[in-house]
């Protein structure tokens, strides 16, 4: 695993720029903005997910797999270090943001510091289901099919949904207001586990999609 | 026969049309090649040795275990180049190095940039940006910098010039001196490659092996025999491989070159080859 992250890590070189970029932009969120300064720490979460599942794209050009699944390493090892590479992404990315959002706070006084904790863990629970999310998908789809697969699943779940509450009229009030009652920690912690579930099966349907994948 | 460390039993894989239907032995201390057409089912085959893909029936083991069981430590054992797959065209020879130290415990830093400086690979340039035979001088030499006991290299010397093909023959040469439990199983369409390094050859075609042999009896016994169709009408045919029709008469494919110079001093003897081999027993028909 230690071999596929040092690999990864140079493949990330190709993002440089783009890298670059989103920090600047963070940055400029943090500094430049009254009220919503620790927004970028919720933004970078699906940055991080989005290049380090790109990796996987990099891996499969011009059939590179091949090659690289000859290497000392299990499919297994493959998929852990893929979601491995994208938390050390987002848990890095997040630490640069926060130091930089502690920074601002100290000078401004705009920010309030109680939403500080309650953000990262906002931003940990959106990180793991897009983390999981968009791994699995690259996985089975790869790079460019995974793009046309993502755009087609949200218009199938946007459409779904619709159908859903037009057809059934469901009223959510009671549930919103149950769920409102609750208070922000059990939400938050209720939250947590639906992600780290999610997270979990990811992992395990990822490693049955490698398991069957032929190069 | 010496211990295996590649081996296939009937190993079948389907593709439509194509069935892959083979059986080969790679023993310690041997350089095995095979040979055949595009699409004969060379690289299929080195995929199923290597767990790439799934076979579809027969057995196939790789240092004696089945590929898809191979741990990492078995893989770091094996040395591998492909002719369709190599390291991402993003990075540079300086940034494989650290990734190959990874990967390898046993990887030789100080050969691999030695023989990269000889090979003319410049560290600092995207593999995207190396020629063909840059390529595949990269591909060769990253697959003996580790040690390993099994080399499969399909279609290494692609894409090489012939100071380029002799350099890379000779590192592995040097490969096989520097441990008898070494073995190499490598393909080529360039016979004259084979010739001078393999110890066997197997030659395949439409996914089956049809000939196997070693080398020195290729070379020394093999014979294609030249003759008009009076001559072919009297000859005997006991040891014809393969006969083929020509617009002189007829090309036949013998193992007892020296039965027929005795016997027949009357018909063209020509040294096969592996070339001639190729085409008699490919295109020739059985008698």
């Amino acid at each position: 695993m230690k071999g596929l992250l040092a690999k990864d890590f140079r493949l990330l070189k190709v993002n440089r720029d783009f890298i670059i970029m989103v920090i600047i932009a963070g940055l400029c969120m943090i500094i430049f903005s009254t009220g919503r300064e620790l927004y970028p720490m919720m933004f970078i979460s699906f940055i991080a997910a989005i290049v380090g599942a790109g990796t996987i794209t990099y891996d499969e050009m011009d059939n590179g797999n091949a090659f690289l699944f000859t290497m000392p390493f299990s499919r297994k090892d493959y998929v852990l270090e893929k979601y491995l590479l994208t938390f050390i992404l987002y848990a890095l990315s997040l630490a640069v943001m926060s130091i930089c959002a502690l920074i601002v706070a100290a000078v401004k006084s705009t920010v309030d510091m109680g939403d500080f904790g309650l953000i990262w863990v906002i931003s940990l629970i959106f990180s793991m289901i897009f983390q999981a999310w968009m791994i699995t998908i690259n996985l089975k789809f790869g790079g460019e099919k995974g793009r046309i697969a993502n755009i087609a699943i949200f218009f199938v779940s946007f459409a779904a949904a619709v159908l859903f509450f037009n057809v059934f009229d469901p009223d959510i009030g009671p549930v919103v207001h149950a769920v409102s009652g609750l208070g922000l920690k059990v939400i938050a912690a209720a939250g947590f586990v639906a992600a780290a579930l999610v997270y979990a099966a990811s992992i395990a349907v990822s490693m049955r999609i490698m398991s069957k994948k032929e190069f | 026969m010496s211990e295996c460390l590649l081996k296939a039993e009937r190993l079948k894989k389907n593709y439509g049309a194509f069935t892959l239907d083979c059986s080969l032995e790679v023993p310690k201390g041997r350089i095995t090649g095979i040979v055949g057409r595009n699409g004969a089912g060379k690289t299929t085959l080195f995929k199923a040795a290597l767990g790439l893909i799934k076979p579809d029936g027969g057995m196939v083991q790789t240092l004696g275990k089945n590929p898809a069981e191979l741990t990492a430590e078995d893989r770091a054992k094996t040395g591998v180049a492909l002719s369709d797959s190599g390291f991402s065209g993003y990075l540079k020879i300086k940034e494989i190095i650290p990734v190959m130290k990874k990967f390898y415990d046993g990887f030789d830093e100080e050969f691999f940039r030695e023989q990269a400086g000889k090979f003319g690979l410049p560290e600092d340039k995207k593999i995207s940006e190396f020629s063909t035979g840059m390529k595949a001088k990269l591909k060769v030499l990253a697959a003996v910098s580790h040690r390993a006991e099994l080399l499969i290299l399909d279609e290494p010397t692609a894409g090489l010039d012939v100071v380029a093909r002799d350099e890379l023959l000779n590192m592995l040469r040097d490969y096989m001196e520097g441990d008898e439990n070494r073995a190499v199983l490598i393909s080529s369409h360039i016979s004259g490659d084979l010739e001078g390094i393999c110890d066997d050859i197997y030659l395949i075609e439409g996914g089956r092996i049809i000939l196997h042999e070693d080398t020195d009896v290729l070379m020394d016994s093999y014979a294609v025999l030249k003759m008009d169709d009076e001559q072919f009408g009297k000859l005997d045919k006991s040891h014809i491989i393969r006969a083929r029709k020509e617009p002189f008469g007829y090309s036949c494919l013998t193992a007892e070159k020296s039965f027929y110079t005795e016997n027949c001093p009357d018909i063209i003897v020509e040294k096969g080859g592996i070339d001639g081999v190729i085409t008699m027993m490919i295109k020739g028909e059985e008698i």
